[in-house]
């Protein structure tokens, strides 16, 4: 290749993404069966209960204003198949344990493994799986029902999509050479360091984390360690309503307007959709600079610092010069070994870079669900067939 | 210096002690600890293994939000369980920690330790243990404190300049939001933080109330707190002084300090900041063509329109150009006295004895009407006043009751926990 095809070569860090993982957050309000609050190792020995180690129950005390007295609440954690795979989060009050919060890995419950792309039968297989390992702890099989959002009634809606979290990794691009990220309906990214940048307040509606991320990928002279980033997204309240929210899945639950079903395709359109909003610039690091000259050099450092901080070239060569005062030779030297270095130095939008092509391309194997009974009621409402299409 | 100061710059601390926990805790801490009659807010009790071992795991709040958290742990068949309590004097006492506190303010937050976390022990005259530095050769000692200092930085310039730190001991980049940075990571020993204080306690509130209003924000929005975290040897590095350290599990501890250990700590912490204070004395050039590059640096990283700040612009330089460590070092040594040389900080102007005599501290009504203390909780043992003051103290007349033993709101919640 010559130095002018190089010159000329698009920049085109890009190749693929391949799906991480994928975190699903659900509100409901289930009443806990009671032996499951009392005993539930016992519980989970005796009616198949796939618990993961302790339940252990937190109690806060806190002041109501209106009687005086201190109010008790318990509060209590329980995994399921597998630390991350299933968490329900349950609040006790006079009634008895409820079941507020589900947060459910599709990868990690049907493969023990999170990086797994989601399909539409692979979300109704983790789905059914989610109703089935949770239904025994439920006191009345009524409930059940409230497990996976959108199964209930149209006025009988309880449970709903709290928040999805989905995590894409990108091979090839390097962390450091994104440079001024922001989102313009967020804000700049905020207290990045070495190993992530995060867009969007801890809690937001809207999280963009880009995170730095090796993984091992498979190539037929065997596996390889390829340096990439994660992009993990995080959408509540009033962004995944718009952003995921369409007409037919959505309810009003407690006078407010919830999701009770998405499609399992809007989570990678969604993505995509946020990523091509960023501000910024990916600047990757010139392979060609390696070969010219020493490691750090004059030149080198003001077309860099030229095109970090926007600072025309020659403002930056008056500097130095002023620094410097160097020797009419020298300073026309530097003039152009500055233009020769700067040639390398090739920025794109940040936005750019995540192209639907990009999406598009995916391991085709590992899309494939595991042998799961699925549930109609979920297969009709997330399904390949699904009625709310 | 003056070697006397009438205030303790202590945020967050942590003790680290072992102990024999009263039996009855573990069958129903909730109910035992709301029994004794102590404010309880949180209660939570687990199992796991530890060092391959069935330990039992208990972690109380008590007091007010984040004033008193203890986690302790105890194998199954060991007497002595080990605690870590997290304490916050400032927010003990005032149920915020925007004020600097008085020493004898600090007594009377040991003194409410003492008496929260007495109960809790098998035999009450093991109380000993709780405090470090009260038993020699007893198990606790100090494993974490936030050394602070408040100062007001109007034009904040203090803040701009502070962005080009750069520590010799922390190796993490520095972070930066609009009104604060930190420099080092959350494992490092060392860690300072920096950030507007006001700004910071705006944006908590109680109920929905801020902790700060609009007009109190607007006075005090200048306010800057310059935070050293020290964890372990960092503690014994900084505030050590050959008699208030002690060997505990083979290791050198910080067993007690005085005020002026804390501000001398805190001096050393900052003093040894790069690229923050001015420096008089115009330093030679080893490398000429290396330092001019390294000075044309700091001017870009001091001119209006960059927003990088000198370490960021050196870590991508390293990382765009591959340079070796050597060389980076020697264009950064450049940079960074040129960045003193520009700076307008006076280092023994901010950090001086009249400084730490009159510091300036952020009060927050609606935080402080919801505290009460008994008095007598306040009162802290006779041995703890005998440590922790100087000896030859000068008397600091107290005029009036302290805020937080008068009872304002008696209907009010003092845990805030669910509110954050």
């Amino acid at each position: 290749m010559t130095d002018n095809t190089m010159k000329q070569a698009p920049i085109d860090p890009m190749r693929y993404a391949m799906p991480s993982s994928c975190e699903l957050k659900i509100n409901t309000r289930i009443l806990l069966h009671p032996e499951a609050v009392n005993d539930p190792g016992r519980f989970a020995l005796h009616r198949s209960v796939d618990l993961v180690g302790d339940v252990a129950p937190s109690t806060s005390f806190k002041r109501n204003r209106e009687t005086g007295e201190k109010d008790k609440s318990v509060k209590a954690n329980i995994h399921l198949v597998q630390h991350g795979a299933i968490r329900l989060f349950s609040q006790r009050d006079d009634v008895g344990d409820w079941i507020r919060v589900i947060e459910v890995n599709p990868g990690l419950l049907l493969h023990g493994d999170r990086n797994h792309p989601l399909t539409e039968p692979y979300l109704a297989g983790a789905l059914s799986m989610l109703k089935t390992k949770v239904a025994p702890l439920v006191a009345d099989p009524e409930d059940v029902r409230h497990i996976v959002p959108g199964l209930a009634g149209d006025d009988e809606h309880v449970a709903f999509w709290g928040g999805i979290q989905s995590e894409l990794w990108f091979p090839d691009v390097t962390l450091c050479c994104l440079h001024g990220l922001g989102h313009p309906n967020i804000g700049l990214a905020e207290g990045a360091d070495k190993k992530a940048v995060t867009v969007g307040r801890f809690g937001g509606d809207c999280v963009i984390r880009f995170e730095r991320a090796d993984q091992l990928v498979d190539e037929p002279e065997g596996k390889r360690k390829v340096n990439g980033i994660c992009v993990k997204l995080s959408l509540k309240g009033r962004d995944l309503l718009s952003r995921f929210g369409r007409p037919g899945m959505t309810a009003d639950i407690r006078e407010k307007e919830r999701m009770v079903r998405f499609r399992a395709s809007d989570v990678l359109r969604v993505h995509q959709e946020i990523m091509s909003e960023l501000v910024g610039m990916y600047l990757p690091i010139p392979p060609e600079w390696a070969g010219i000259g020493n490691d750090v050099t004059p030149a080198k450092v003001i077309a860099l610092l030229s095109k970090l901080t926007s600072i025309p070239l020659e403002e930056l060569r008056a500097m130095y010069d002023a620094r410097s005062n160097p020797s009419k030779s020298k300073r026309k030297r530097l003039n152009k070994d500055v233009r020769a270095v700067a040639a390398y130095l090739k920025h794109v939008p940040v936005s750019s870079l995540f192209r639907p092509e990009v999406y598009a391309v995916q391991p085709a194997e590992s899309s494939r669900p595991p042998h799961v009974h699925i549930d109609p009621q979920i297969a009709a409402a997330y399904g390949p067939n699904s009625t709310s299409r | 210096m003056s070697p006397y100061y009438h205030y303790l710059f202590v945020d967050k601390t942590t003790i680290t002690t072992s102990f024999r926990p009263h039996p009855e805790l573990r069958t129903d801490p909730a109910a035992f600890a709301r029994e004794r009659n102590r404010p309880v807010l949180f209660v939570k009790q687990s199992h796991a293994r530890s060092n391959g071992r069935p330990t039992w795991i208990l972690k109380l709040k008590l007091t007010n939000y984040k004033g008193i958290t203890v986690t302790l742990k105890q194998g199954y068949h060991e007497p002595l369980a080990t605690a870590t309590i997290d304490f916050n004097p400032g927010r003990c006492l005032y149920g915020h920690n925007g004020r600097i506190l008085l020493l004898t303010e600090f007594f009377d937050a040991l003194g409410l330790l003492v008496t929260n976390l007495r109960p809790l022990l098998l035999d009450p005259d093991d109380w000993i243990d709780l405090v470090p530095g009260l038993r020699r050769g007893g198990p606790a000692y100090w494993s974490y404190l936030e050394i602070l200092f408040q100062v007001r930085d109007p034009g904040g310039v203090l803040l701009a300049q502070q962005r080009h730190l750069r520590h010799p001991s922390i190796r993490t980049p520095s972070r930066h939001w609009p009104d604060s940075m930190d420099v080092g990571g959350k494992r490092s020993k060392l860690r300072l933080s920096i950030y507007r204080k006001a700004v910071e306690m705006a944006s908590r509130s109680i109920g929905k109330v801020p902790l700060l209003s609009d007009a109190k924000l607007a006075e005090d929005r200048d306010i800057l707190r310059l935070e050293a975290r020290l964890k372990e040897e960092k503690l014994v590095e900084y505030l050590g002084n050959g008699r208030n350290v002690e060997v505990i599990d083979g290791k050198e501890r910080l067993v007690w300090f005085w005020p002026q250990d804390l501000v001398g700590g805190l001096s050393a912490c900052f003093s040894k900041s790069q690229g923050v204070f001015s420096t008089v004395e115009q330093p030679k050039d080893e490398h000429p063509c290396l330092a001019a590059l390294g000075r044309m640096i700091a001017d870009v990283a001091s001119d209006d329109r960059v927003t990088l700040t000198c370490p960021q612009l050196f870590d991508l330089i390293k990382i765009y150009t591959g340079a070796e460590s050597e060389t980076i070092r020697k264009i950064r040594k450049a940079s960074f006295d040129e960045m003193s040389r520009r700076s307008s900080i006076n280092r023994d102007d901010l950090i001086s004895a009249t400084a730490f005599a009159a510091p300036v501290g952020i009060a927050s009504e609606v935080a402080e009407s919801l505290i009460f203390h008994e008095f007598n909780d306040t009162v802290a043992p006779r041995l703890i006043i005998k440590i922790y003051r100087p000896p030859g103290q000068p008397f600091h007349p107290h005029t009036e009751l302290p805020m937080y033993t008068l009872r304002r709101n008696p209907d009010e919640d003092t845990n805030h926990e669910n509110d954050r």
